[in-house]
């Protein structure tokens, strides 16, 4: 009795164990600690790093920058587009012809209020915009593409 | 050599030799510190404003000590706020800008929002500043845009609409709707329910459209001084003059020189045809029965990255586009 208790204890941690490993190798791994900042912004979706970096990889994805032009000149994701959460109605009206609502979009700014501002503004809209976890600092920290 | 004092004595002016020395290390060490102030007021008030405002504060600390202050975290009061410094190590006599921007649109009323500035200084190693705001009940357009697409010459087929959905605690009145533009038409009906209250308005495109594309506003008027009117802005696309099929064009990975799309003009004669990007050449192609074809090339020299272009048509030379079409894409 005892001998087969411990066989299941073992088979459990062992398949818990391969369970997490697999997991934690996952790009689209279930998140296992609650993250404060995805509980505030539950109407927001968020995209993680190795996401986002897939994602660029596909030119249909479009990166909106939501930091000030002054930031987007000085360097930003490759292929980016300007998107100011400051100044949100002009940067719309100018982008607006150019976007659809099957088009996958990629926010992400220095500051995460502005990336959660500009997301949820579009998908106001009808568009399927999502948040870079970590924004602008992991995606350069990781030495992803940057133009 | 003898001396004239008393042993007790002695040992008096002893004490009192080392503790002045004590005084003069302490108070040498404690001139050698940073000392952090914020310049001017560091508790603000915003007043009143919508939950849409985004607020940004700009205070000043100043390093009043004679060490450098090392700003070592901002630490926002609340989610809704963050903080960044012109300068985290801030030298004696030297100042640094502390940016605050707060999003409100998830509180209702009195709130106080803020940012920590922890700092090396010794004495008062955490610095606050905030500010207080009354944040109004929110007013939501739903949806916050109509667009109409192409609208025939009979204007548009069925009316489209849009709800204020105005929360009770906010006191104002809807009295009325209009448009900035003679070919829209807008009405309303009241809008009752439990927590909110407002109107559903309705909007039509009349015969009359401008030919391409509009962009106008139909107007709630409220009765709210915070808050006069409300614009909800209306697209679409009017009836006759050029039209391109696709709308768009969209290509995904080019190179330089290659053709990355075209689209076909009709409702008129096509003279000239000019790209807001160097990169993208269109060309013109007469296709018979007053239909063209605008060919997209990328130029052969095109730089790598993202494509945003305009292609604009126009139907006589000199004058303004009569239809602009979007290209996007990337050149790698």
């Amino acid at each position: 009795m005892k001998r087969l208790a411990v066989q299941i204890f073992v088979l459990l941690a062992v398949s818990a164990g391969l369970a997490f490993a697999a997991n934690r190798l996952r790009t689209d791994r279930i998140v296992l600690q609650a993250d404060p900042t995805r509980y505030r912004y539950q109407d927001v979706r968020f995209v993680e790093l190795g996401e986002a970096a897939r994602l660029h990889e596909d030119p249909t994805t479009l990166f909106l920058d939501a930091r000030d032009a002054e930031s987007y000149a000085g360097r930003r994701i490759f292929g980016a587009v300007s998107f100011p959460a400051d100044d949100i109605e002009t940067a719309y009206a100018e982008l607006r012809d150019f976007l659809a609502p099957d088009m996958p979009l990629v926010v992400y700014s220095k500051d995460l209020l502005l990336a959660v501002r500009a997301a949820r503004y579009l998908n106001e809209r009808g568009y399927d915009a999502a948040v870079l976890d970590g924004g602008w600092d992991a995606w350069h920290r990781a030495r992803l593409p940057v133009e | 050599m003898h001396c004239v004092l008393s042993r007790p004595a002695r040992y008096g002016i002893a004490w009192v030799a080392v503790a002045w020395m004590g005084l003069v290390i302490g108070a040498s060490v404690a001139a050698a510190a940073p000392r952090g102030v914020i310049v001017g007021d560091a508790h603000r008030s915003a007043g009143e404003i919508e939950p849409s405002e985004v607020l940004s504060y700009e205070f000043t600390l100043r390093n009043d000590g004679d060490e450098t202050l090392a700003i070592q975290d901002l630490k926002p009061t609340c989610y809704c706020t963050s903080a960044k410094t012109t300068l985290w190590d801030v030298p004696a006599g030297g100042t640094a800008k502390i940016q605050v921007r707060i999003d409100p649109s998830d509180f209702v009323g009195r709130i106080k929002k803020g940012v920590e500035i922890v700092t090396n200084d010794p004495q008062n190693p955490v610095l606050l500043v905030d500010v207080d705001i009354v944040v109004r009940p929110g007013i939501a357009v739903i949806p916050p845009e109509l667009d109409f697409g192409r609208v025939a010459e009979t204007g548009s087929n069925s009316p489209l609409q849009f709800q204020v959905k105005v929360p009770r605690a906010r006191k104002l009145e809807i009295t009325g709707v209009s448009s900035e533009a003679a070919f829209l038409k807008a009405e309303h009906e009241p809008l009752e329910l439990d927590e909110r209250f407002g109107a559903t308005v309705f909007v039509d495109v009349l015969p009359g459209a401008p030919p391409g594309a509009f962009r106008s506003h139909v107007l709630v008027h409220t009765t709210d001084t915070a808050r006069p009117t409300i614009k909800v802005p209306v697209l679409g696309r009017g009836p006759g003059g050029l039209r391109a099929a696709p709308e768009r064009v969209v290509f995904a990975v080019a190179a330089a020189g290659s053709e990355v799309g075209a689209f076909e003009v009709s409702g008129g004669t096509v003279h000239e045809v000019s790209s807001s990007d160097p990169r993208v050449m269109p060309k013109l192609e007469s296709l018979g029965d007053g239909r063209f074809r605008v060919v997209l090339h990328l130029s052969p020299d095109a730089s790598k990255g993202r494509v945003m272009a305009r292609v604009s048509v126009a139907s006589k030379a000199g004058e303004d586009p009569d239809l602009t079409v979007p290209v996007l894409g990337m050149v790698r």
